[in-house]
Parts: structure tokens; sequence; C-alpha cells
């Protein structure tokens, strides 16, 4: 065996102190011919041999009583903050689950009481009316229900149109304006709540795109004219105010 | 090592006698360790103090999969060890107590001799770098194989290995300086090794 195996044999620590003569017995030869390596087996020797003390010295060495018993006092103290937070996160917990029952129970209460908009759920024309009537200005009153009253503001006008054209409902004896019924524009989306009326003002002959009669004498004279609004922008319905 | 699991799971619901059991069973290897990483006795005792303070507090992410009971104590003193190193840069005071196990048939002046060679080596395993003297303490002095050292350092094996080879070196390099030609002829025959 060559020293540099020696020197590998020995620093396989675990094996080398084994019983297991295959690790030892090469070894151990070699040292028995060769001093400096019989030397570092000698000082490998007295390194665990002084590791060995130190073990069997320390095994007579205790830690003083009191750190045991501060220990234990840590661990009773822990024991009682773990408590404790347990019981303040269900008392947390119970009171944040009331605050959010009572919080809710006054929400649906207060949306039972709250008046809904008239036309909610009612996609009809005069329901929507209705409610506009209510917004619209005030020297328009809201329009009533389909007559076929002869319509006064206008002798000449055809007959098949006297349908579209209804008193004001509740007006006084000399109304300020008179409308037609309003006339859908767009038939692809319902006329919803939050539609808006605006007044606008047309050139006459834009009556005619809509079915209506025009005095061609008067065509190029303006017209008011009321357009329903949606809440998308879009107008849905028109009437003619005179 | 069932028992120690069984220990664990009860001090995670608050059991006071588990955990006072779980210390009786550990609490020397432990107080050893930290001794022997510091070379003093109220630092170990500190850390031996903070290791099962640690324990009330990490048992629930204990698992026993990754490493037994001691190993997972051991880690948690190494913590509390490294850190107090890092803050306090303590390592070199030395424990008080004489080495007496000596045979009484061998002269004087070879127990003086070997005395002061485990001292030397007290000494010296406390001046090394703190990755070697980890695996000095455990290997040597916890008497740890390399599998449990490996788990408590969270190292490979043979890494453990190859700084066990290099510490002794060091180790006997120290030795050499110190005590010369005297530390060899005063090895015992020791039926720990290389006898």
């Amino acid at each position: 065996m060559k020293c540099s195996e020696f020197e590998h044999q020995i620093s396989l620590v675990p094996e080398f102190e084994s019983n297991d003569s295959a690790y030892r017995e090469d070894p151990i030869k070699h040292a028995a011919s060769c001093s400096a390596c019989a030397t570092r087996l000698q000082e490998e020797r007295l390194l665990s041999w002084s590791f060995g003390e130190m073990v069997a010295h320390l095994r007579q060495i205790s830690p003083s009583l009191d750190v045991e018993q501060r220990i234990m006092k840590a661990f009773d103290r822990e024991r009682q903050i773990k408590q404790r937070h347990s019981r303040n996160w269900a008392g947390y917990t119970a009171a944040a689950i009331a605050a959010t029952l009572l919080v809710a129970g006054i929400s649906f209460a207060l949306l039972r009481h709250q008046p809904g908009p008239a036309s909610q759920g009612s996609n009809s024309q005069n329901d929507l009316l209705a409610a506009a009537g209510k917004i619209e200005p005030p020297h328009v009153k809201g329009p009533a229900p389909l007559s076929v009253e002869k319509p006064k503001w206008s002798a000449s006008a055809p007959r098949s149109m006297r349908h579209k054209i209804s008193r004001t409902a509740g007006a006084p004896e000399a109304p300020s304006e008179i409308a037609t019924d309003f006339i859908r524009i767009n038939y692809a989306t319902p006329i919803e709540p939050g539609s808006q009326i605006v007044r606008v003002q047309l050139p006459r002959s834009s009556m005619s795109q809509f079915g209506l009669p025009v005095n061609m004498d008067r065509a190029d004279q303006p017209v008011k004219a009321d357009v329903i609004m949606g809440i998308d922008g879009v107008a849905q319905a028109i009437r003619f105010v005179q | 090592m069932d028992q120690d699991h069984q220990l664990i799971r009860l001090i995670c619901e608050g059991d006071r006698d588990a955990f006072s059991a779980l210390y009786q069973r550990h609490h020397r290897r432990v107080f050893a360790y930290a001794l022997h990483m510091s070379g003093d006795r109220q630092a170990a005792e500190d850390v031996m103090q903070e290791t099962f303070t640690g324990l009330m507090q990490s048992a629930k992410s204990y698992d026993a999969e990754r490493a037994p009971v001691p190993a997972f104590l051991l880690g948690i003193a190494r913590n509390q060890v490294l850190r107090r190193l890092r803050y306090e840069h303590r390592h070199l005071t030395l424990v008080d107590a004489a080495v007496d196990s000596l045979p009484a048939s061998e002269s004087t002046s070879q127990i003086t001799i070997r005395n002061e060679i485990v001292e030397s080596v007290r000494k010296s395993v406390l001046s090394l770098p703190t990755h070697y003297r980890e695996v000095v303490v455990l290997c040597e002095l916890q008497e740890m194989s390399y599998e449990e050292a490996s788990r408590v350092l969270a190292c490979p094996v043979g890494t453990v290995r190859s700084r066990l080879n290099r510490a002794r070196k060091m180790l006997i390099e120290k030795l050499r300086l110190v005590h010369g030609e005297d530390a060899a002829e005063a090895a015992p025959r020791s039926e720990r090794c290389y006898a």
C-alpha cells in the first residue's frame, strides 16, 4: 500500500472505525513499515480518543434545574396566550356575523320600502310614457290613452291619422301644446326605465318619414318633437308637438 | 421514535405533560450540542431554553417524513447557536471541567499531557470555522451518523463527509503545532477506533 492510499483509507472515518478488517488491515500493516504513516495513524487515534473523552465528560454535566422551570413556565404562558387568542377569535367571528346579519337586514328593509319606478318590468309604451310624463316639460301634460276624438289642430288631417292624435289628458281648456302619440323608431331594444325625453326641433318634412301627413306649404318650417332617448343614447320613440 | 411523534402531536394540542416528557428525553442532547458549539455554559442554557420555546411555536410545522424529532430539535438549536455567533461573536471560551477519566496506572506526566491534549482539542474545535465545527460536533461529539447530520445541517451526505475529513486534518494540524511529537506518543490505545 502506498502512503497516498493509506491517507485515503484512514480518511474514511466511519469505515475505518468499524470492526471490518477489510478497511483496517492494510493501513495498519503499512503503518508498521512507514514511520510517517505510523505517526499519522497515531494522530488520528489521539484525535478520536480526545473526542471520546469530551463526550464522556459532557455526560457528567447537566443544565441547571431552573432552566427547566423557566422552560415550563414559558410553555404555560404560551398556552394561555393561545387559549386567549382562540377565545378572542371566536368572539370576533360572532360579532362579525351579527354585524353582517344586521346590515343585511337593514338593507333588505330599506329596499322593500323604497318605491320602485312605475315602468319597471313593463315594456309597454304607454307605461313608459306615463312615467315620462312626470319628467316632461311642465307645459306638456301626460298623454292620454288612445282616443278617437276628432283632431283639433289639423282639421285637414287625413282620417287614417286621427287615431294617432290625442288630446293631452287632463289638459286645461286651452292647452299650450298638443302632441301626437309616441311613435317607435327602434324596435330592437325595449324602452327601459331611465330613458329620457329630449325636446328637439326638426324640419316639418321629417314627419313624413314617420307616416304623418305634411302640409307642403309649410314643409320648410320647423316642428317641435319629443324624442325618447334610451339609456344607451339611441332614440327609441318620437312624438311631434304643436 | 413513534413516541416522539406522539409527544409532538400532543404538544400541538397544548399537553403540558407531553412537553415535559419530550424535554426530559432530549434536553441533554440539545444542551451538549449548544455547549460544544458555544463553549459557554450560560449560552448553552440560553440556547436550550430558546430551542424548546421555539418548539412550542413550530411544533405544528414538524414533518415526521423529513427528519426525526432529535434532528428537528437540533436544527432549531443550530439556528439559535448560529444567530448568537453572528451577533455576539463568542466562540472561544472554555468549559470549566477537568478531564479525569484516564486510567490511574499511567504516569502523572502522561495524564497531564493527555489532559492538556483534550483541552487543546476542545479549544481547537471551538476555533474551527462554524461549518466545520458543526460537523465535528454532530458526528464526533454527538455521535450522529452522516445521514442524521446531513438532515440537521440540510446538506448532502457527501458534504458532511468531506467537511469532517477536512476538519479532522485541521485539528491534527493544530495539535501538531501545540504539542509536537508529544501528542502522537501520548495517544493511548483506544477501543473506540484505530486499535
